[in-house]
């Protein structure tokens, strides 16, 4: 049962998350890396903590040769988001609020409340990233009509040309209303496009709410203790003096072999953690993960375990010595 | 064959060996010789000095580049045979995937949260949905 304690948590959080910080905060991050940068995609950056609307947008990603499609509604105040789906979605019926300090998620179907770290810093941040990353060329070229509003396109390439991402933006708000990314060859593998988008609209406070009575609350430790015991694994995870929360995890099948994915976010970038239930092979790992992704790996009997992300080997090395571990149940 | 040997032909050839005169070796070309195989064992002992030399060098060599080799190693598997050869890619490629998802996604779901597991379609026994509000 879901108690009061708990109920008075999410709503003094979501009472302290305030507008204002997050805009200061990223403010400052994003005036350092504008410098040069396209007016519109300053523009764009700008106004993100700002923006209002309400909206559907289509999302589609290829992995493999699977095509991930789905449809989302969502109503935006700034940092405070809700999204929901249409009732023929295979989601239908979940709901989602995000504010700056946390972001729930609703599941009917076994009446739990998600409970992770927020992400809408993370989108802007990459967004700003654009502006000085050395190695793409960013180029304003004529847009299309997108949910009825006239936009203006930010190509993304590298230096002989081959498109990496197409952002179409609505000059006037700087709303993003489609973006494309491409992969080595030119093939388009993910896009999110809106459909309709109303940047005037009503907005009530309580959208940003969830108030279910008797909903469970899964922490991301309890749904990865679950997936553990579920899968055989040992739960391991990074504590939260890394700076890095956890995310979510999720159950893999890696070339026939038994995996245990976890996420885990800072607000301006992430570090996944592989458990695999087979050896593998360090060398060959690095090797292939290229110059500017950074592995690092362990062999535990019966389990090898990969912390990969952007950071240096260095911090990744001292990260995993301090992985906890645990096969009872965790404490939280 | 004694009688053959003995015969006037065979003792007449006899007789023309032995009168052959002994020519004696001319000191000249025993100098020569002399020299010539002086030469050829200083070439010898040359030769062996420097085998002497170079053969422990070549060995020393060796056994410094094992050891370079050895010591630069320091990333070599601390395990453990491969498993799967396609097991590094497998998770390279589930990365990149993630990644691209996240970027797509944006504030939407992610590549965690659309999985089936995330998913579940099996309903708690005494929920509500919206159809029992319909009926009401």
């Amino acid at each position: 049962m879901m108690n009061r304690t708990a109920i008075g948590a999410i709503f003094l959080t979501a009472a302290l998350a305030s507008p204002i910080q997050a805009q200061g905060l990223f403010k400052q991050r994003a005036k350092r890396r504008l410098a040069g940068a396209p007016a519109l995609l300053v523009r764009a950056i700008r106004a993100q903590p700002t923006l209002r609307y309400t909206g559907t947008y289509t999302t589609e990603f290829r992995q493999g040769s699977n095509t991930v499609r789905h449809q989302e509604f969502i109503t935006r105040d700034g940092i405070w988001y809700r999204i929901e789906f249409p009732n023929d979605s295979q989601f239908a019926g979940q709901v989602i609020v995000e504010n700056k300090d946390v972001r729930l998620h609703y599941h009917p179907v076994t009446n739990e409340i998600m409970q992770q770290p927020p992400r809408h810093g993370e989108a802007w941040e990459k967004v700003a990233n654009l502006a000085n990353n050395k190695k793409f060329v960013l180029t304003v070229a004529p847009g299309e009509m997108i949910a009825g509003l006239h936009t203006e396109q930010l190509e993304v390439s590298d230096f002989d040309g081959n498109i990496v991402q197409r952002l179409f933006i609505e000059p006037e708000s700087g709303v993003i209303l489609k973006r494309l990314l491409f992969d080595k060859v030119g093939t388009q593998i993910g896009f999110l496009e809106f459909n309709q988008i109303n940047l005037s609209p009503v907005i009530d406070p309580s959208m940003f709410q969830i108030r279910r009575k008797n909903a469970k609350i899964v922490t991301p430790l309890i749904q990865l203790e679950r997936i553990a015991k579920r899968r055989g694994f040992v739960v391991r995870y990074l504590p939260p003096l890394t700076g890095y929360s956890l995310e979510g995890s999720s159950y893999r099948n890696f070339a026939g072999v038994d995996g245990l994915v976890e996420t885990y976010v800072n607000g301006q970038d992430r570090l996944w953690l592989y458990v695999l239930k087979a050896p593998l092979n360090p060398e060959r790992l690095r090797a292939n993960a290229g110059k500017n992704l950074h592995v690092h790996s362990i062999d535990l009997t019966g389990e090898s375990i990969v912390l990969m992300g952007t950071l240096d080997e260095k911090t990744l090395t001292r990260f995993s010595s301090m992985l906890v571990a645990g096969t009872s149940p965790l404490r939280h | 064959m004694d009688r053959k040997l003995e015969s006037a032909g065979q003792l007449a050839i006899s007789k023309m060996v032995q009168s052959l005169p002994d020519e004696p070796l001319s000191m000249a070309w025993r100098s020569s010789l002399n020299e010539k195989l002086l030469e050829a064992a200083a070439k010898k002992r040359k030769k062996q000095r420097l085998a002497w030399v170079l053969r422990p060098a070549l060995g020393l060599g060796l056994a410094s580049v094992l050891a370079v080799v050895v010591m630069f190693q320091p990333h070599a598997p601390r395990t453990s045979p491969v498993a799967d050869k396609s097991l590094e890619s497998a998770i390279l490629t589930d990365h990149h995937n993630s990644v691209l998802f996240n970027e797509v996604s944006s504030a939407g779901l992610n590549a965690n949260e659309v999985t089936s597991e995330a998913n579940p379609q099996e309903p708690e026994d005494g929920l509500w949905n919206d159809s029992d509000v319909q009926g009401l």
